[in-house]
């Protein structure tokens, strides 16, 4: 007998293109990433995406100490939820995911960002994008981690001030201020306005390669450099989502269908 | 099939998990919070066992588990242990020990709360939890 069934659906994205290396859709009753900072991150029932549960970010009331931006290494006065995967700087690599802004206070004083980052023993290579909406309702940007700038500015220790390169500008509203989802304030709106973003970097050359953001076309960055910072730190590849804020107010964004992507 | 999640619940919220350190150590008067866990928001219930590993000293231990109302932003105790005083019982723990406490988690995001009375002293702890579920549908 043959089965018939309605045919597989890829996963949401807005992109074609990659291999996929995994998929966390935390459908899972647990999530599958970590958080390696403070705060906490954690399976999200109340807000969904594609009919699954989403992943909430939670500084916990924590602050980051008020830097301009993300920093070049990861802030983890914060959350810093990460999937490792080990490739020895021979392929490219790509991120794409869901996010929205959830609960009230992240128009200001708060930070998200996106990494891929690398070491091998000596160095650390970071790509990064900070999910910055810019102010209330106006259109997000994107702008990444450059490394020739940061490393001119501040050397290769990884301690000095970064430098981030304002590369995209999404038409839409940020969504950062409204449509929140904020119990204790009364705010119960679980839909909320979703962004997605796609980051991809080259390990090979140590250049980005390109980053998408909503429905905005892909930017070319070959001309950006990873951030080179040195480190003998375990020298495995990372996924991770950044979040900080710089005042002790609890704040929370969602994240879905995070998707690892290899991309030669 | 039961899925099951141990939790590790000394960490505070300014903890870095990934060296938190075999138990927490107190020494003085003080109330003190862990982090909230979300890990708990999809299972159905859970065994919390609370052990002191050293002490030397008098002391006072008492530890509750705590669920959180988001409306209003109060925690709710669900459950108690009973006061601690000593270093717990060599293995094995009997099994209706009062370091073994058990809860529905109808809550989504819980929390421990351990308060101690006197100073003087030194006493190490650990508190987990093994959270279990049915495998969800989805």
């Amino acid at each position: 007998m043959v089965a018939v069934a309605e045919p597989l659906r890829p996963a949401p994205t807005r992109t074609s293109g990659g291999q996929i290396l995994y998929v966390e859709d935390f459908r899972a009753v647990q999530i599958g990433l970590w958080n390696d900072g403070v705060g906490w991150a954690g399976s999200d029932t109340d807000i969904m995406f594609g009919g699954k549960p989403t992943m909430r970010l939670d500084t916990g009331g924590n602050s980051n100490g008020g830097p301009a931006n993300p920093n070049r290494t990861a802030i983890t006065s914060g959350v810093v939820v990460k999937r490792r995967v080990h490739d020895g700087y021979r392929h490219r690599f790509g991120m794409e995911f869901w996010f929205r802004f959830t609960s009230l206070n992240l128009t200001s004083n708060a930070l998200l960002s996106a990494s891929i980052y690398n070491r091998n023993g000596t160095q650390a290579h970071h790509g990064r994008v900070w999910l910055d909406p810019n102010g209330n309702n106006v259109p997000m940007h994107a702008r990444i981690l450059d490394g020739a700038a940061s490393n001119a500015l501040s050397g290769t220790n990884g301690a000095g001030t970064a430098v981030y390169a304002d590369v995209l500008t999404s038409v839409l509203q940020n969504g950062g201020g409204t449509h929140t989802y904020d119990v204790p304030s009364g705010r119960l709106d679980r839909a909320g306005g979703w962004h997605w973003c796609k980051l991809v970097v080259d390990f090979v050359t140590l250049k980005y390669v390109s980053v998408q953001l909503d429905g905005e076309a892909a930017v070319d960055l070959s001309a950006y450099t990873l951030d080179a910072t040195d480190t003998t730190g375990f020298a495995g590849m990372h996924y991770s989502f950044e979040f900080s804020a710089s005042t002790g107010t609890r704040r929370w964004v969602n994240i879905a269908n995070v998707i690892g992507t290899m991309e030669d | 099939m039961a899925l099951k999640l141990t939790v590790a619940m000394w960490a505070l919220a300014s903890d870095n998990e990934q060296s938190l350190g075999a138990g927490r150590t107190v020494t003085t008067a003080a109330t003190a919070l862990s982090r909230e866990f979300p890990e708990f928001s999809r299972f159905a219930k859970a065994i919390f066992l609370l052990d002191v590993a050293a002490a030397s000293g008098t002391f006072t231990l008492d530890v509750t588990i705590q669920g959180f109302n988001e409306a209003s932003g109060k925690w709710h105790i669900v459950a108690t242990f009973p006061q601690q005083s000593a270093v717990s019982p060599a293995s094995p723990v009997a099994a209706n020990s009062a370091l073994v406490q058990s809860a529905t988690l109808d809550y989504t995001r819980y929390r421990a709360q351990w308060v101690t009375t006197v100073a003087g002293y030194s006493a190490t702890f650990t508190l987990v939890a093994i959270a279990h579920t049915e495998e969800p549908s989805i």
